[in-house]
């Protein structure tokens, strides 16, 4: 389950062929998947096998953000990442409205 | 509480600038049906929910509806971006530019200020999911509206992208009113037996 599945109209050629992009992209897929379930189970908390794929993306989730924020700097505020030691990461780079994915 | 995630939900592009078509889109940033009341229509009514599903609901939904309402702007300034002041005169929005430059604004289509009004706040779980259920059906028809008026491939597909989103809370608000009526029912029962 990812956006592509939802949209298959859409172009195969990833949004932005960038590494960071593509990372980013994986990313995205997971927390949408993760969103996806987490609706889900608010209105079927029964699920339990729905519970154990929320894990499971919870899980590749983290495994990605980490790898992501570690090259590409960091992505939540409020103390949930990290900066670079040698600058302050959260002013680096575009800001999400900015960011061009050509 | 909420954490900021330094990205968009879902990654927006467009093909050129359409200042035109930004001035219609930006009815989903602050227009009746738009992101900015949906979020605070569905994090409001949290405090007067009685089941924790509903509460878990609407926190989840109103959370993505900031989400989406940053993107809603994000193509509003993608299409802006650079258009110079003979450009917004072209497009029609001399009057745009007079108010608020190249600045967000909420407002719908025609620069009418969004309202507290939009938002139904009844108190009623029944009535208030009910209305979210419109709600989001709504918003499904402007974003539909919406993609008609571009033939910008980039920007329908952002809209279809929320367009999308809007279908799956409508599934999930009429799934916590089942509940919540489900629930209410029992309540009566218990209290008369």
């Amino acid at each position: 389950m990812n956006n592509r599945d939802v949209f298959p109209e859409s172009p195969a050629v990833p949004l932005s062929p960038s590494e960071e992009g593509g990372a980013l992209a994986r990313i995205h897929d997971l927390q949408f998947s993760a969103l996806e379930l987490q609706l889900y189970l608010d209105t079927h908390p029964q699920d339990l096998g729905a519970v154990d794929m929320y894990n499971q993306y919870h899980c590749d989730l983290m495994c990605c953000l980490r790898e992501y924020e570690s090259q590409h700097g960091p992505l939540f505020g409020n103390g949930f990442s990290a900066s670079p030691r040698n600058c302050w990461g959260w002013l680096e780079g575009p800001w999400p409205w900015e960011v061009n994915y050509g | 509480m909420w954490i900021y995630e330094r990205t968009l939900e879902y990654p927006l592009r467009v093909c050129g600038p359409d200042p035109r078509m930004a001035a219609c889109i930006i009815t989903q940033y602050g227009g009746p049906q738009g992101e900015l009341g949906a979020a605070l229509r569905y994090l409001n009514q949290r405090y007067s929910m009685p089941t924790s599903f509903a509460k878990g609901v609407l926190t989840d939904i109103g959370s993505e509806e900031l989400g989406h309402m940053e993107m809603v702007a994000t193509l509003v300034y993608k299409l802006t971006e650079g258009v110079s002041v003979e450009g917004m005169k072209a497009a029609g929005l001399d009057a745009q530019y007079a108010d608020h430059r190249h600045a967000m604004f909420w407002q719908n289509g025609e620069g009418v200020p969004w309202v507290a009004a939009y938002i139904s706040a009844t108190g009623d779980p029944v009535a208030d999911l009910t209305e979210n259920m419109a709600a989001e059906q709504k918003a499904r028809a402007v974003y539909e509206n919406l993609i008609n008026l571009t033939d910008d491939y980039w920007v329908k597909d952002g809209l279809k992208w929320l367009r999308e989103r809007e279908v799956v809370h409508f599934q999930r608000f009429g799934e916590a009113l089942v509940c919540v009526e489900e629930q209410l029912s029992q309540k009566h029962q218990f209290s008369v037996g």
